[in-house]
């Protein structure tokens, strides 16, 4: 099951925060920093799993952003293939999509997270599939 | 009223949309607080308004400062608003800031109720879906209890995009509130037909989790899954029914059994490599659970054992790191089909990764054997040598002790050997396992017999070179082990060669500076010592060495007594008054060595981990009754308070002036000895800390000087190791350990050629293994009470209270 999902850029900021599970305040900004920390001093040539207190970590970096999940008894191999699929669904809505694209398109990309990862488990992994409440969206406003 | 709405709309115009918060919040890198801070006030108006948009606005943008760390929980009654809204972009902004910061404890949920099932049953599928979704972030027992009949009217609604939602939602609604499930358990397996894979996947999904904590209300869907194991081709799905797979097995061997034939056709068959971890992961459980060996298992084991060789092989750090870890579940049961990767095991340990090397370590854990522990040995020294990180080098270290010690020491066929590491090891720097060092030692020490000579040697060095380790003084530091270094050349002084140098050392101010237990136990030793030299001194009548060695204890010992530690200050008194003493008596003429000597006679031993729970409790005793009347809480409380701190106080300041005025008055007597002895002895059977501190008399490991201030630091090459004359090194017992492998090996080549052909080469390890004997024997003598069989293993209770409720019977 997942347990949470983050998306943050070089510097370390959070752009997007998404929990499966309800944890206190002071609890999550600490386990985020420490993730976001333990993520971004690791080095290319360094697998991209690591656990951290019973929870699984699977990251993937990306050219300035960073996309980790927090997992618990999942296939890692499958997890990263969906943080692929995420980032490929970001590319295709925004056209090459860049930090800021995603900072000031907030709720669409909490839109498009919810079709892909609803409550913890995977519900489409399919690109088009994930888009399409968007589409409707923006074709009606 | 005019004028006031003209201001309001103008106001309006002005108002910061979520782009505009960002943008200025970048612009204010500064004093972002206080620009924060301001914005809030803003939002803080525009939610009073009663226009929706601008409401919706708002909390979009305390959805924005809530990612940044603000708490929004004051917000909660506007967010009920905006969810509230008709409009679908304001609704969906609504549940967004819902979902981000409501949890279980807020107090304006149940308000949500009725708008959430009326979201929940629009036309609108997106209304509903976006309902869904927000729920599963923030539902409530009770929410949980009201909308489980709505959610399982949504599980046959006719759009499958609802369908799958509602049933990946049951799963949250189950962990709060488990009656739903009883209900709700033929609707999901109906949907494990679904015509639409998407809902299919789902109920797997869910089913999967569920199964996971109570497996055998499962059991009876396992056919089904059977039947979508071998029609699906996607392979997310795959991935979810195989894991469910594994689960289940350990309840029922016959399905495993069913099991190996498919899941070794997909090995074979995909390309894809998550699939085949998982597979791979699963034939191992499934060989776990089935005890017996059928014949075909082995050839179930060689192909994943292949499989993961490759993975391992790969360039690919993930790939390298699942299959080391997939190895590591193999080597639990089958340890034999692993050896023979040990080469390429030992390869990753040079891989750049540290969570590589770190999986590459535990695997050698179950891979070492009589005839390699030496070389493993000797690579992971290096390897301690080069790392980078002090935690990696720790856990290199705490590794290798773990590994030599297995199994009261079976593999450690030389402890001359393990010593001379041992003592290796405390150069190591800045480690924090000084303690579990010192406690090796020890445990060699008392155990192994025949190798005390050597140690206690080796000890004495270090104890002359003590200076240098003595300036590391932090907890659990390197000069941890001086406790083991002093307890063994006191216990074992018959060994040691030069038992007045050895007294000497211990003397030296330098001790003073170390953390005051060790202290204690040099003082404490020092008697012990002491009693030694007397006994070969009146052996031989040799007055002289008597008088110095008594004018070399009233120097240095007083010293101690000034320390500021108190055990050590006592144990200084204590021995210093029993030097004198005894100097009264010598010049008296009489012989008391034999009587010191006493003071310290019987052979130590471990005791028994649980000894002490399983002293037996005399009859008649009653652990529960109260000693004294239980006291009478009503009156009289502020007296006893104060007589209970002067009482205190009083003992205080008593034995601070203990030392000084009470001390000239003590004499020992014989009889005083004697039950003094007799008390020792029994403190050390009931006493199972006594062990665990291991040895009253630690010796003073040397370490080489690593004080930055002082002295600059420079890195030990282990290879090239720093000459102390008299200290062994290591690798002359590894070439010793060639030599007569060699030897061996040509009485035994007649022997090989004997073997059938279809033998593997582990066969052909495994008797040699027999071959190589042991040099030194461990003794497993533990102290215990009477009557004590074994030690009991409690069970760990599991904590798993949510999901325990889920536990029901489903038939």
């Amino acid at each position: 099951m997942i347990q949470f999902i983050l998306i943050v850029n070089k510097q370390g900021r959070v752009r997007i925060r998404r929990n499966y599970h309800h944890v206190e305040k002071n609890e999550q900004e600490q386990r985020d920093s420490a993730v976001i920390n333990k993520c971004l001093t690791r080095t290319n040539k360094q697998c991209n799993y690591f656990s951290h207190e019973a929870v699984t970590i699977v990251y993937k970096r990306f050219t300035n952003l960073c996309l980790i999940c927090g997992v618990t008894n999942e296939n890692e191999l499958a997890i990263q293939e969906l943080l692929n699929v995420f980032m490929d669904c970001l590319g295709s809505y925004f056209q090459n999509v860049s930090e800021l694209d995603i900072v000031y398109n907030m709720e669409r990309v909490y839109m498009i997270l919810d079709e892909i990862i609803v409550n913890g488990s995977i519900a489409f992994t399919s690109k088009e599939r994930a888009l399409i409440p968007l589409q409707l969206l923006d074709a009606g406003s | 009223m005019a004028l006031k709405k003209v201001k309001g709309t103008l106001e309006r115009v002005l108002d910061k949309n979520l782009q505009d918060l960002v943008r200025g919040i970048r612009n204010h890198k500064e004093n972002e607080s206080k620009y924060i801070a301001e914005c809030i006030d803003e939002i803080k108006q525009e939610l009073k308004q009663d226009n929706l948009a601008i409401k919706a606005n708002a909390v979009n943008k305390l959805t924005y400062l809530q990612m940044l760390g603000y708490d929004i929980s004051w917000a909660a009654f506007n967010i009920i608003e905006v969810m509230s809204s008709t409009k679908f972009t304001f609704k969906r902004i609504g549940y967004l800031a819902a979902s981000q910061s409501f949890h279980e404890e807020t107090d304006v949920l149940m308000l949500t109720t009725n708008m959430i099932r009326k979201d929940m049953s629009s036309q609108n599928m997106y209304d509903s879906g976006v309902a869904l979704n927000g729920l599963s972030c923030f539902i409530t027992p009770d929410l949980a209890r009201d909308l489980a009949n709505d959610i399982m009217t949504l599980m046959t609604s006719s759009r499958p995009y609802l369908r799958k939602k509602a049933v990946l939602i049951m799963y949250k609604v189950f962990l709060q509130f488990p009656e739903a499930l009883r209900p709700a358990f033929p609707r999901l397996k109906e949907k494990l037909e679904d015509p639409d894979p998407g809902v299919q996947s789902a109920a797997v999904n869910v089913i999967c989790e569920l199964a996971r904590k109570n497996p055998k209300n499962y059991l009876s869907l396992a056919p089904l899954f059977f039947k979508l194991m071998t029609t699906s081709t996607n392979n997310w799905v795959l991935i979810k029914i195989i894991k469910l797979f594994s689960a289940l097995t350990p309840l029922e061997p016959r399905l495993g059994k069913k099991l190996i034939e498919p899941l070794t056709n997909l090995i074979h068959s995909t390309s894809a490599m998550s699939l085949l971890y998982e597979c791979i992961n699963t034939v191992i459980a499934v060989l776990v659970s089935i005890s017996s060996g059928i014949p075909n298992h082995t050839a179930s084991i060689q192909l994943c054992v292949q499989k993961l060789r490759i993975l391992i092989e790969d360039s690919d750090q993930n790939l390298k790191y699942l299959g080391l870890l997939a190895m590591s579940r193999i080597l639990a049961t089958h340890p034999k089909s692993v050896q023979g990767h040990k080469d390429l095991i030992l390869q990753c340990l040079d891989d750049r990764d540290e969570s590589i090397r770190l999986r590459a370590l535990d695997l050698l854990y179950g891979m070492v054997s009589k005839k390699n522990l030496m070389e493993i040995v000797k690579k992971l020294m290096v390897h301690m040598d080069k790392a980078e990180g002090s935690h990696y080098r720790d856990e290199l270290l705490s590794k290798t002790i773990e590994i030599c010690s297995q199994s009261n020491y079976q593999y450690v066929t030389n402890f001359e050997w393990y010593v001379s590491i041992l003592v290796e090891l405390t150069r190591m720097e800045g480690t924090k396992h000084g303690k579990l060092i010192a406690n090796q030692m020890l445990d060699v020490a008392i155990r192994v017999q025949a190798i005390r000579h050597f140690a206690v040697s080796q000890m004495a060095i270090l104890l002359e070179n003590s200076h240098l380790l003595a300036n590391n003084s932090q907890r659990n530091g390197i000069c941890e082990v001086l406790h083991a270094a002093a307890w063994i050349c006191g216990e074992f002084s018959e060994h040691l060669s030069n038992p007045k140098a050895t007294l000497e050392a211990m003397l030296k101010p330098k001790i003073t500076s170390l953390p005051g237990h060790i202290q204690s136990i040099f003082v404490q030793n020092i008697l012990k010592l002491y009693g030694k030299i007397l006994k070969a001194a009146e052996a031989k009548e040799d007055d002289s060495l008597k008088k110095e060695v008594h004018t070399l204890l009233q120097e240095k010992l007083p010293v101690f007594i000034q320390s500021g530690d108190l055990e050590v200050q006592e144990r200084a008194c204590s021995i210093l008054q029993i030097v004198k003493y005894i100097m009264k008596l010598e010049e008296k003429g009489a012989a008391v060595a034999d009587e010191v000597e006493n003071l310290y006679a019987g052979e130590l031993n471990p005791v028994a981990p649980k000894a002490q729970k399983k002293v037996p409790v005399p009859e008649g005793l009653d652990l529960d009754k109260w000693i004294n009347e239980a006291p009478d809480d009503s009156s009289d409380e502020e007296v006893p308070g104060n007589t209970f701190f002067l009482t205190t106080e009083d003992e205080h300041r008593s034995s601070y002036q203990h030392g000084d005025e009470s001390r000239p008055t003590y004499e020992p007597t014989e009889e005083e000895l004697e039950k003094r002895k007799a008390i020792r002895k029994t403190e050390v059977e009931h006493n199972p800390h006594y062990l665990k501190d291991d040895g009253k008399g630690h010796k003073p490991r040397h370490k080489d000087a690593f004080d930055a201030k002082d002295i600059p630091v420079a890195e030990i090459d282990l290879s090239v190791p720093l000459h102390v004359p008299g200290l062994s090194s290591s690798d002359k017992y590894m070439v010793l350990q060639q030599k007569t492998e060699k030897a061996h090996k040509g009485k035994k080549e007649k022997g090989k050629k004997k073997k059938k052909k279809g033998k593997g080469k582990t066969q052909a390890e495994e008797s040699d293994e027999d071959e190589v004997a042991a040099v030194h024997t461990v003794s497993t003598i533990v102290d215990a009470p009477e009557g004590m069989a074994g030690s009991d293993h409690e069970d760990d209770k599991k904590s798993g209270d949510v999901y325990k409720a889920l536990d029901i019977n489903l038939d």
